[in-house]
């Protein structure tokens, strides 16, 4: 089973995985908003989506939701100051927020995160 | 106006019927046709033709704008679908850099009016441009 620390893994370097939208309040999410800040110095913006494929099709596998996908530079994100307009939270931090919540939420969301729980 | 093929940008039915439902009453579209769901290509009033891409970014940044580019050369705009939607300064300067329109819907359907639409921004109440920057 693919587990958290796998999937980090197959962020390449100067990437960090951040979770925002409905994911992280609904108990059935449709889907889930995944945010990758990415470095230039690593990855140039046109290689941006065939870099990140494998952790998104790996994520995918594990949630079992559809992903919706954003991709941003480092200067994009400070500029459209997008953490503060979404709340989006890394990775890491989603994870603590769903396992908090895992007693009341249903259970779509449980499936989604149980895998990635167990790798902590 | 036909739907062929369903898109792997994650636009949805309902953002695309919404973007059919304004061209078909925009004043200054005579006509358009969409293919490959989300591409598309327009005829002005006064003869001009121009294609368009709908994705439905939150955010539409510069990978995105790549991305598209890659799989649909030949587009003049990239439009985010919804009002609430933006894309980053560097995607739009990227779009001037490249004769290529980055808007979202709101400002899209404004452009169509403009002689030059890929030179279209709204004013604030001072009259300075405004940009749905995010």
């Amino acid at each position: 089973m693919v587990n958290l620390l796998t999937l980090i893994t197959k962020l390449p370097r100067g990437s960090e995985a951040y979770v925002f939208g409905s994911s992280l309040h609904s108990a059935s999410p449709r889907d889930l908003d995944i945010l990758i800040v990415y470095d230039t110095k690593f990855c140039a913006p046109r290689d941006a989506y065939a870099a990140h494929e494998d952790f998104i099709v790996a994520l995918r596998q594990v949630s079992k939701l559809d992903i919706d996908l954003t991709l941003l530079t480092r200067e994009e994100e400070q500029g459209s100051r997008f953490f503060e307009k979404t709340g989006a939270l890394r990775f890491s931090e989603a994870l603590e927020t769903s396992s908090v919540q895992l007693g009341t939420i249903e259970a779509r969301k449980r499936v989604a995160f149980w895998p990635l729980s167990d790798a902590r | 106006m036909t739907t062929q093929d369903r898109n792997n940008w994650g636009v949805c039915y309902s953002v695309i019927s919404f973007v059919e439902r304004a061209l078909a009453g925009h004043s200054k579209v005579e006509r358009f046709k969409r293919t490959r769901d989300i591409l598309f290509d327009l005829e002005l009033t006064h003869g001009r033709r121009l294609r368009a891409l709908l994705v439905d970014e939150y955010t539409l940044g510069l990978a995105a704008i790549h991305r598209a580019l890659s799989e649909f050369p030949d587009i003049d705009f990239i439009v985010t679908g919804g009002n609430w939607n933006g894309y980053t300064k560097e995607a739009k300067d990227f779009g001037r850099q490249h004769s290529l329109g980055v808007f979202n819907i709101e400002e899209f359907l404004g452009a169509l009016n403009w002689s030059e639409p890929k030179n279209y921004h709204k004013k604030d109440s001072d009259g300075k441009p405004t940009y749905a920057y995010h």
